[in-house]
């Protein structure tokens, strides 16, 4: 995975978080999950998916956003959305 | 065949007094734009203003009842009021889907809402909507 396209894509979506978790002020990175963000329930993650969808020009598959762990899970599948 | 981006509904709506003297008991919103006429007059308004939450109503009515529908959830609306509504004046909501995200079981749409030519409000909604309702033939995501 290139490291370059990754920090730009974890820049966009740290805008992202920001926006939509506007009570977060913690670190935004590669490990942060729902579970480190109290606004981040499950509305908020629909509503965070459509976001990027928006922003990165792509389109999830419904498994994936079943199956994300973390930020860096989004991210991998922003960047192989993008080289698709 | 499910919803998909560029459908379309409309409603029509007239608010008469009986409306507003409910909106003012259920909203207890006693602000003199809604409620006095001279108040009105004297700031340039033609008469006393629909309330807005009226209006909000309407646009609840139609997506409730038309898109997303009645097996869809509210998960944001914005609203720009641009001209009053007056008492007795006609109003249309027309309300276009614009993106739908099938993965995410989302449907946005934006709407307008006209007394005439007159443009009393405009904006967006977002819905959350089971997935069997999106059109099979809608990829993954779609926007206008």
């Amino acid at each position: 995975m290139n490291e370059i396209s990754r920090d730009a894509i974890l820049a966009d979506v740290t805008e992202v978080i920001r926006d939509i978790f506007d009570e977060y002020e913690g670190p935004v990175t590669p490990d942060l999950n729902a579970a480190k963000v109290p606004q981040w329930d499950s509305l908020a993650h629909v509503q965070l998916m459509v976001l990027l969808e928006k922003k990165f020009g792509i389109r999830f598959k419904m498994s994936e956003i079943q199956s994300f762990k973390n930020l860096g899970d989004v991210i991998a599948s922003i960047e192989n959305a993008q080289e698709r | 065949m499910g919803i998909r981006v560029g459908d379309n509904a409309q409603h029509e709506f007239t608010v008469e007094v009986e409306e507003m003297k409910w909106f003012q008991t259920v909203s207890r919103d006693h602000s003199r734009i809604h409620t006095d006429s001279d108040f009105c007059r004297e700031r340039g308004f033609d008469d006393v203003i629909v309330y807005g939450g009226i209006v909000l109503a309407h646009l609840s009515h139609v997506l409730g009842t038309k898109i997303p529908g009645k097996n869809g959830t509210s998960t944001r609306w914005t609203i720009n009021y641009r001209q009053p509504l007056y008492l007795g004046e006609t109003a249309r909501i027309e309300l276009t889907v614009t993106y739908i995200s099938k993965a995410a079981g989302v449907v946005e749409s934006k709407f307008k809402i006209n007394a005439g030519a007159k443009v009393i409000a405009t904006g967006d909604t977002q819905s959350i909507l089971p997935v069997e309702e999106i059109d099979r033939s809608t990829s993954d995501a779609e926007n206008l």
